[in-house]
């Protein structure tokens, strides 16, 4: 399919990191299980970690691992919450050039208070994996791989 | 030098992409850093590795030390990706004290490791942490890398049948410095069991004679015999002399996947291949050429090029 290039591209090492979670009280993984499967068929190195996470392992997570991306579940309603909760974290770790995507059952207005607080990749059912891929690729920092470590 | 989990993240991302500057970082650091001690967890895959590094983890937390681990899954040889569940698998208490825990895709790596695990050690002695636990992909016969990336080598095996443990004699269980009966609950263990004390007993001439330790991870029994049956290997090791010969194997194993990623980048910024594929260079004219390219003196054309595919 449409994978070809991808594949060109992460054999120069520039391999996308994805962390995949479900915070919370929520039970629903096959969703993003789903999504961490095309993930890979992509080429993207996919970090899972398991149902009932706290938002503090997934912030701590997503640094020890370096990830470029967090992509979050959540089909009971708390999204907000968790993703303004997860970049606050984030930023107060200097990890602020990570792209928050989501996944689920989103409400109209949560939709509203995601894109408030900068979160624009909501991708609810029936999404395609390529439109993930794509939004991915195109908003990932091209040169957060290769740049140096630093501080 | 990597003072946060932030940074040694961002450091152990440039290690893996080949950087340069976190490799010179890596040059400074290391002067004086402490050496901590590099213990490798293997098996075949479903053995429950990931299970009994978390349970080693948090032995190492109660005894106040600072944990390092390196978890490597396979990169799927069609996408190029991977998905990486170790740490699914490890409950590590957050709160009980530091830990850092990294997930590495082989990327092509066949030793049941990734290429950037020796510098990734480094980086993370080089933090602080003592032990590091690397945790290798499922193994079959014949992925001994870790036996050179580490200095005690634990391998995992559960009750399984004859063709499996015969399969792994061979090759993998020569290198255990302590071998695991893992699921020690579960009918067939004793089989096992009977079969590493075999392994064991023929290794004795070596000075040193693999304990075989019956472990349940999933219900957290025989961890402190395996603990120390781990350490009593570090002990054997420093006072016998091997811990130098652990800490030659660890160079070679890094200059070698060192000059293997240097020699990759430098094929992948010029045409060789396609050269020997269309018949105009001879393999061995190929190999010179790679070889002139890769050396320092000679490699801006090819590093340039690299750089801008």
């Amino acid at each position: 399919m449409s994978s070809r290039a991808p594949n060109i591209e992460s054999a120069s090492g520039e391999r996308v990191r994805v962390l995949l979670c479900n915070p919370g009280l929520d039970g629903h993984d096959r969703g993003v299980k789903v999504v961490a499967r095309g993930l890979r068929d992509a080429g993207m190195e996919v970090v899972y970690l398991p149902l009932r996470s706290t938002i503090e392992d997934v912030v701590s997570v997503a640094v020890q691992e370096d990830v470029d991306v967090v992509g979050i579940s959540n089909l009971s309603a708390t999204l907000v919450a968790t993703c303004r909760r997860i970049k606050e974290m984030l930023a107060a770790l200097g990890a602020d050039d990570v792209l928050i995507v989501c996944g689920g059952t989103v409400l109209a207005d949560d939709r509203r208070e995601l894109a408030r607080l900068g979160i624009h990749g909501v991708f609810g059912p029936g999404s395609k994996r390529d439109d993930i891929v794509h939004y991915i690729r195109g908003h990932v920092p091209h040169d957060r791989r290769t740049r140096p470590a630093g501080e | 030098m990597a003072t946060t989990d932030r940074s040694l993240g961002r450091w152990i991302s440039a290690l893996e992409g080949g950087s340069r500057e976190a490799a010179a970082q890596l040059d400074d650091a290391w002067r004086t850093a402490g050496r901590a001690h590099v213990i490798g967890v293997s098996g075949p895959p479903g053995a429950g590795k990931s299970v009994l590094v978390g349970r080693l983890v948090g032995r190492y937390l109660a005894d106040g030390r600072a944990v390092g681990v390196l978890a490597v899954d396979p990169t799927s040889p069609l996408s190029g990706g991977a998905i990486l569940a170790d740490r699914l698998r490890m409950t590590v208490p957050r709160t009980a004290g530091r830990v850092f825990v990294r997930s590495l895709a082989s990327r092509g790596s066949l030793g049941g490791l990734a290429r950037v695990v020796p510098s990734a050690v480094r980086a993370l002695e080089c933090a602080g942490f003592d032990p590091v636990l690397i945790e290798t992909v499922g193994v079959g016969q014949n992925e001994v890398d870790v036996a050179t990336a580490a200095d005690t080598v634990v391998l995992v095996q559960g009750p399984a049948g004859g063709d499996d443990i015969q399969g792994l004699k061979g090759g993998l269980l020569e290198v255990g410095d302590v071998l695991v009966a893992n699921k020690c609950d579960l009918d067939g263990i004793d089989q096992t069991v009977a079969m590493l004390q075999e392994v064991a007993r023929a290794r004795r001439r070596e000075g040193w004679q693999p304990p075989v330790v019956r472990v349940s991870a999933r219900d957290g029994i025989g961890i402190d015999a395996l603990q120390e049956a781990i350490e009593g290997h570090r002990r054997w090791a420093r006072d016998s002399g091997h811990h130098a010969d652990s800490a030659r194997r660890r160079a070679r194993a890094e200059i070698l996947a060192l000059a293997a990623q240097r020699l990759a980048e430098t094929l992948a910024g010029n045409a060789l291949d396609a050269r020997v594929a269309d018949g105009e260079l001879t393999m061995t004219a190929a190999l010179e050429r790679l070889l002139e390219r890769a050396s320092p003196r000679q490699s801006n054309d090819g590093r340039k090029q690299a750089a801008g595919s």
